[in-house]
C-alpha cells in the first residue's frame, strides 16, 4: 500500500509525539510497510521512547535478595570467574592471533600480487579500513575499548575513557 | 533494523564489560547486580511465571558472559542482555508447547480470553488491589501472541527507545511500532474496566 | 607445556610463510630500511558547537553517527618523515604529545605504533600506546582525553603513514 509523503510525516509526527493509540490498524499497517522500505526514515524513531501507560505497567514484586544470591550463586558457578585484577600501573591488551596472522599474511600478500599499490597524492583525510589492532596499552585507571564501523569497511576508533570520567559516569 | 550505532553509552558501564570479558568477578557481579532487575521484568512478562523468569535471567546470564568476546562495545551491553532474555523466554516459551487461543497474526483485535473479573467486596487493602491488578495484567499479557509479548515486555521497561527493542527483538523499527500498537490495543480492551486513575500503584 | 610448544610453531610457521613469500615477491617491492611519511592531526571534538573543518569534512559525518561530538575543529597537522623503527615525536596541543614509529610497510598497508604523553609537572605522563596495521596513506584515530578540565572537548589523534 502506498502513501503519500506528506500524509507519513504526519503519521509518523503522532508516533514521535506519543500519540501511537491515535492511528488506526490500517494507517499502522501503511506506516509499518513505508518505515521498513526508508531506513532513513524509520531513524526518527530511533531515539523515541514510546508512550507510557500506568495501566500496563503494574508488575508483581520482584524477587527477594536470597533468590537473587541463589541467582548469582548458579551464574557465578556456571560461568567461572577470576578475582579482580591487581591494578597495574601500566596493561597490555595483546590481540595478535598466529593463525589469524598467517592467514593476513597470504591473503594481502595474494591481494598485493593482483593489485599495484596505489600511492594518494597528499594528506587527503580519510580513515583506514580494514584496521588490524595489534597491542593495545592503557596507564592508570584509564579505559579503552576499539570501536568498530557498523557498515563493511572495518574502520575503527580507539576511545579511551579517562578514570575520572567513568567514575562521573557511574 | 536499526543501523544507527552511537556510541553514548555509560562510560564506567563500558569499564565493567571489559573488565567482565577478562573474566573478573567483581566486574560481573556488577552487571549481573545492574541489569538483573530489567531482565527479570522482561522474562516475565514473555514466561508469565515467577520460576520461569529466574531460570531465564540465570540462563542468559551465563550466555551473556560467555559471549562478552563477541559483545560489539558500540551497543548497549543493557540491550544486548535483553535480546540474550528475549530469546531465552520466547524458546522456553516454545518449549513448555504453551497453546495459545489467539491467532499468531498481529491484525485481529479481538480479545479471546475472559479475564476473571475483579470483586470489590474481596479487596481488604492497597497490597491486595495492586496484586489483583498486576495478575489481571499478567493473564491479559499472557494472551498476547510471542511476537507482541516480547515487543510489550521490552516497552513496558519503560526506558527502551524503539530503536533498543528494535535491536533487541531483531526486528526492523516499523515492525516494533505495528506490534506495539497491536498489543496495547489488545490489552487496554481486555483492561478496559481499570480506569487509568485505579492503577496509580508504581512498579517494584 | 605441549599447548605453548603448538602456539610457538604456528607463530614460527606464520612468520616463516610470509618470509618465503616476500622472497618470492620478483619486483616493486618495498625494501626495509626506507623512510616513511608520516602526518599527524590533532583534532578538537565539541558539544559546543556545530562547526568542522574543511579537512575533516570527509569523516564528519561518520564521526558524528559514532559520538556525541557536534563540532570538529582541526587544531594542528604535523607531517615528517622517520626510518624504520624510528620515532617522529610531534606537540599536539595543550600539552599532548605524540610519538609515531612506523614498524613494517607491506604493499598496501603499514603498521604503525603510537604512544599519547601529556606534560604534567615537567614530565611527559604516558596515557596510552598502540599498535596497529592500515591501509597506507589513510588515517586511524585514537582519542578521548579531555583537553582542558573546564569543558568537555577531548582530543582525537589522526595518524597516517605510507
Amino acid at each position: 500500500m502506498t502513501m503519500p509523503d506528506d500524509k507519513f510525516d504526519e503519521l509518523l509526527d503522532h508516533v514521535a509525539a506519543g500519540r501511537l493509540d491515535d492511528l488506526t490498524p490500517e494507517q499502522v499497517t501503511s506506516l509499518d510497510t513505508h518505515l521498513n522500505a526508508a531506513a532513513s526514515s524509520s531513524e526518527r524513531l530511533a531515539d523515541v521512547v514510546p508512550e507510557a501507560d500506568s495501566r500496563l505497567s503494574v508488575i508483581a514484586p520482584t524477587p527477594t535478595d536470597a533468590e537473587w544470591d541463589g541467582v548469582w550463586q548458579r551464574i557465578d558457578s556456571a560461568a567461572p570467574a577470576r578475582e579482580s585484577a591487581p591494578r597495574v600501573i601500566g596493561r597490555t591488551i595483546r590481540f595478535w592471533q598466529p593463525l589469524a596472522a598467517a592467514a593476513a599474511c597470504l591473503l594481502l600478500l595474494i591481494v598485493w600480487r593482483l593489485s599495484p599499490v596505489q600511492v594518494p597524492p597528499g594528506w587527503e583525510m580519510r580513515l583506514s579500513d580494514h584496521v588490524v589492532v595489534h597491542e593495545i596499552e592503557i596507564f592508570g585507571d584509564d579505559c579503552v575499548f576499539v570501536a568498530y564501523s557498523d557498515n563493511e569497511s572495518g574502520s575503527a576508533v580507539i576511545w579511551v575513557f579517562e578514570a575520572e570520567e567513568a567514575r562521573e559516569g557511574a | 533494523m536499526n543501523s544507527v550505532t552511537r556510541l553514548n553509552v555509560d562510560r564506567s558501564e563500558l569499564c565493567l564489560v571489559e573488565q567482565a570479558a577478562r573474566g573478573e568477578r567483581d566486574a560481573r557481579r556488577e552487571l549481573f547486580e545492574r541489569h538483573r532487575e530489567a531482565a527479570y521484568r522482561v522474562a516475565l512478562r514473555i514466561t508469565g511465571r515467577h520460576e520461569d523468569a529466574l531460570d531465564v535471567v540465570q540462563d542468559s546470564f551465563i550466555k551473556a558472559f560467555e559471549r562478552l568476546g563477541d559483545f560489539q562495545r558500540a551497543a548497549g551491553f543493557k540491550t544486548w542482555l535483553l535480546r540474550i532474555v528475549t530469546n531465552r523466554a520466547l524458546d522456553l516459551l516454545r518449549a513448555r508447547k504453551v497453546r495459545l487461543a489467539v491467532p499468531l497474526d498481529a491484525g485481529d483485535d479481538e480479545p479471546r480470553f475472559e479475564l476473571p473479573a475483579c470483586n470489590d467486596a474481596e479487596q481488604p487493602g492497597a497490597e491486595l488491589e495492586y496484586r489483583e491488578l498486576a495478575e489481571r495484567l499478567r493473564q491479559a499479557v499472557e494472551s498476547l501472541p510471542p511476537e507482541q509479548r516480547a515487543v510489550f515486555a521490552l516497552y513496558a521497561l519503560g526506558e527502551m527507545t524503539y530503536g533498543q527493542i528494535a535491536e533487541a527483538v531483531g526486528v526492523p523499527i516499523g515492525t516494533v511500532m505495528s506490534r506495539l500498537y497491536h498489543a496495547r490495543r489488545r490489552l487496554h480492551r481486555l483492561l478496559e474496566d481499570l480506569a487509568p486513575s485505579e492503577a496509580k500503584v508504581e512498579d517494584r | 607445556m605441549c599447548a605453548a610448544i603448538h602456539d610457538r610453531f604456528l607463530r614460527i610457521f606464520a612468520v616463516a610463510v610470509c618470509v618465503l613469500l616476500v622472497h618470492a615477491r620478483a619486483d616493486g617491492e618495498d625494501k626495509k630500511g626506507q623512510s616513511y611519511d608520516i602526518s599527524v592531526w590533532a583534532i578538537r571534538a565539541t558539544k559546543s558547537n556545530t562547526q568542522v573543518s574543511p579537512e575533516l569534512k570527509p569523516i564528519a559525518q561518520e564521526l558524528k553517527k559514532r559520538f556525541k561530538y557536534t563540532g570538529f575543529k582541526l587544531e594542528r597537522k604535523k607531517s615528517g618523515r622517520a626510518g624504520e623503527g624510528k620515532t617522529l615525536s610531534t606537540d599536539l596541543i595543550a600539552g599532548f604529545k605524540a610519538k609515531v614509529t612506523p614498524l613494517e610497510r607491506k604493499g598496501s598497508r603499514v603498521k604503525l605504533k603510537i604512544e599519547v604523553t601529556k606534560r604534567e609537572g615537567g614530565k611527559d605522563k604516558r596515557l596510552a600506546g598502540t599498535t596497529f596495521t592500515i591501509t597506507r596513506g589513510r588515517f586511524q584515530l585514537l582519542g578521548g582525553w579531555r583537553i582542558d578540565p573546564k569543558s568537555e572537548d577531548v582530543l582525537i589523534v589522526a595518524v597516517s603513514a605510507r
